[in-house]
């Protein structure tokens, strides 16, 4: 079937092209708003700038599929086949993309606003600039397994408010993300490069983070609790108002990084670089500094009652108003 | 060689374009005209279309001084080429026609609306353009550019950098290209080249922009207060505590909200770079830069949200159809509108501190629109 008896019959108002065989059709522009195409075998077809808003693409064979621009608001593409697909610049508003295969495709600039992206494989996928804002991309133990997005390109990927928690995102590249307000709850950030991402507000309880790197990142206000960041680089990040109770940070490069009114009660510091760090006003209840470096380091208010620091390298480190490990106070 | 004759002297240069642009070999002569000019063969016809055939021929004067030298030059193209026969017969027609210019009694630079550029050399008017790139703040950068255009390498060196003259490479650029064209051409190409293209377009801006004065024939001078459009204009409220960076996001959130995001990306693309056709090599190149990316360059081309509105309308006009874009061009303006002015500023900065620092895996790869594959065009590191 070529475009033009696909747009024919679509016009005389047969729009059911279930399990239809399209592959390779030339559908550029075409209006074919609330198609149904499950079980479609649609690969290597050219759908640029093409109106598939409300249609149901489930199952759908999209591998290679050219999907330019073209506008899927609301249309359902669960359990389809988008692998090395290009999506660059398409509108796919609240899609319904559960289970659905987007390994390696171009989803550059795309727009994934409030889409349901449970269970899909963006694996290598190059997400850059992508909007994911509001989308659900969370595991749901027994029911959808996080989104899989390791390896993926995100670099300017607008994700505030999605809904990661449980995602793989392990070596993404997410330098310049904006992730404020986002849940990453359990995520997997394993060797994730988060250089100069913003996250603000961030819910990052229990994400593994190691070997991340979160150098000159926002994360004020950053949820961090029992978040593993063994040999994480945090670098120059502004971690202002962060709560990183019960973190493990074992060799974690603290350098510069501003932990100002930080709660870091009985996190785990060994090794640690905190080096210049600020860490005015910080909380530091019963936290271990075994071998932490904290040469130079600004502690000034903070509160170090119970920590372990009899091992901790402390030259130049300004103590001032500090409540000690033994409960006094540095005058 | 074929017969010479003079052209009658009535006939004006405008007279001689026409005929080169109506001659059966029309490709081919605006092909290897700008072969000799450029030293760059060029097939695809999109591209050439969009070359100006009046400012080729204009360089093609200035580059050969008397008609021995273009005889000289064009036959010893030709020589390298694979239709040797056929251009043979290019380079004819094209010497025929152009005998008439270097004939003719009128000199060329005062029938055409640019001046010989070297005019101006050595005298007030460069001693400001000198004052004002030296004290921009990007002068490093705007050394760098002016160096490879002059001298075709890339000086990494800073103390070398530092050394060199912005005067005296104004005069080697005014004697390199003698027209406005030349050096708008010789520094896209430049720019299309390095790793940063965004923020080398808006140094390369820059420099037309300054020296784009020796070029006009009214040879207007422009004291160095005034040159700041900036500065000028109705500067909105300083940014409020949100940074910028947070606002781009907004912005482009706005744009990607009612606008189709990839015509959005076309539409600012089509502003920044040249008009988008829908080739393939249109696409690939496309997918170099992100939509942010092409929201912060586009303040640099655009001064003021009134220029961005006529340069957008513009824009959508070249587009096929125009009226897909026309509502895009409204979306953006709406999202841009209310933070343009900082927007542009925090570009500015941004820039200054690239200037500063040469930092890897920062945001500035995206901007830059590095791939994550190969990229379409070379990217020389910086």
């Amino acid at each position: 079937m070529n475009g033009q008896e696909v747009l024919g019959r679509y016009e005389s108002g047969d729009a059911n092209f279930t399990k239809e065989n399209l592959s390779g059709v030339n559908l550029t522009g075409a209006d074919l708003i609330g198609v149904n195409l499950a079980h479609a075998d649609l690969h290597h077809s050219i759908l640029i700038f093409a109106y598939l808003n409300r249609s149901n693409l489930t199952h759908a064979n999209l591998k290679g599929t050219k999907l330019c621009g073209a506008n899927l608001s609301q249309a359902t593409l669960c359990n389809a086949s988008l692998r090395d697909a290009d999506l660059h610049g398409a509108i796919l508003y609240g899609a319904d993309l559960r289970g659905a295969d987007l390994g390696l495709a171009t989803l550059l600039d795309a727009n994934f606003r409030d889409a349901d992206l449970r269970n899909v494989n963006f694996s290598g996928a190059d997400l850059r600039g992508a909007c994911l804002r509001g989308a659900n991309l969370r595991e749901e133990k027994r029911a959808y397994k996080g989104a899989n997005l390791r390896g993926a390109d995100l670099r300017g990927a607008d994700l505030r408010g999605a809904n990661l928690a449980g995602a793989d995102l392990s070596r993404s590249n997410l330098i310049g993300a904006n992730l404020s307000e986002a849940s990453l709850r359990n995520a997997d950030l394993t060797e994730a490069n988060l250089t100069d991402a913003i996250l603000n507000g961030t819910f990052l309880t229990d994400a593994i983070l190691t070997e991340a790197n979160l150098s000159q990142a926002t994360l004020r206000n950053c949820k961090l609790n029992r978040a593993q960041l063994n040999e994480a680089n945090l670098s120059d990040a502004d971690l202002r108002d962060a709560t990183l109770s019960d973190a493990k940070l074992h060799k974690t490069n603290f350098q510069r990084a501003n932990l100002t009114r930080s709660r870091l009660n009985r996190a785990e510091f060994t090794h640690a670089n905190l080096r210049y760090a600020i860490l005015v006003d910080a909380l530091l209840i019963k936290a271990y500094l075994g071998r932490a470096d904290l040469r130079d380091a600004n502690l000034t208010g903070a509160n170090l009652a119970g920590a372990e620091l009899s091992s901790a390298l402390l030259n130049g480190a300004i103590l001032q108003g500090a409540t000690l490990p033994d409960g006094s106070v540095q005058t | 060689m074929a017969d010479h004759r003079a052209l009658p002297p009535e006939q004006t240069f405008s007279e001689i374009v026409r005929r080169l642009e109506q001659d059966a070999n029309a490709a081919r002569i605006k092909k290897l005209i700008l072969y000799a000019c450029k030293n760059w063969w060029e097939n695809d016809p999109d591209r050439l279309s969009v070359i100006s055939l009046q400012s080729l021929v204009q360089e093609l004067r200035y580059l050969n001084p008397t008609l021995e030298h273009l005889k000289y030059k064009l036959h010893l193209l030709v020589g390298t080429l694979s239709k040797q026969e056929e251009y043979l017969q290019v380079a004819t027609t094209i010497i025929e026609n152009l005998t008439g210019l270097y004939r003719s009694a009128t000199p060329i630079e005062k029938t055409t609306i640019n001046t010989n550029p070297l005019d101006a050399i050595g005298g007030k008017l460069q001693n400001q353009i000198t004052k004002i790139l030296e004290q921009e703040v990007h002068s490093s950068r705007i050394k760098k550019l002016m160096i490879y255009a002059a001298r075709k390498h890339w000086e990494a060196d800073p103390l070398k950098i530092d050394q060199a003259e912005i005067n005296r490479l104004i005069s080697e650029l005014a004697h390199q290209y003698p027209t406005i064209e030349s050096l708008q051409i010789g520094l896209a190409a430049i720019v299309k080249s390095l790793n940063k293209p965004i923020e080398y377009a808006a140094i390369a801006n820059m420099i037309l922009r300054e020296m784009g004065k020796l070029y006009s024939q009214e040879g207007e001078v422009i004291s160095p207060e005034s040159t700041n459009d900036l500065a000028t204009q109705a500067v909105a409220p300083p940014s409020s505590q949100t940074a910028p960076a947070i606002e781009l996001f907004d912005m482009r959130l706005e744009i990607v909200k009612f606008a189709n995001p990839l015509r959005a990306k076309i539409l600012l693309f089509s502003l920044v770079y040249y008009p988008f056709t829908y080739k393939e090599q249109d696409w690939s190149n496309l997918k170099l830069y992100s939509l942010e990316g092409l929201l912060r360059s586009v303040t640099t081309v655009c001064h003021s949200l009134e220029d961005l509105q006529s340069n957008l309308e513009v824009a959508a006009q070249q587009l096929n159809p125009p009226e897909d874009y026309v509502e895009v061009v409204r979306v953006i303006l709406k999202s841009l509108k209310p933070g343009y002015i900082s927007l542009q500023q925090h570009v500015q900065q941004a820039l200054q501190i690239t200037a500063e620092v040469t930092r890897a895996n920062s945001t500035q790869v995206l901007i830059s629109g590095v791939p994550k594959s190969s990229s379409a065009i070379g990217n020389q590191e910086l």
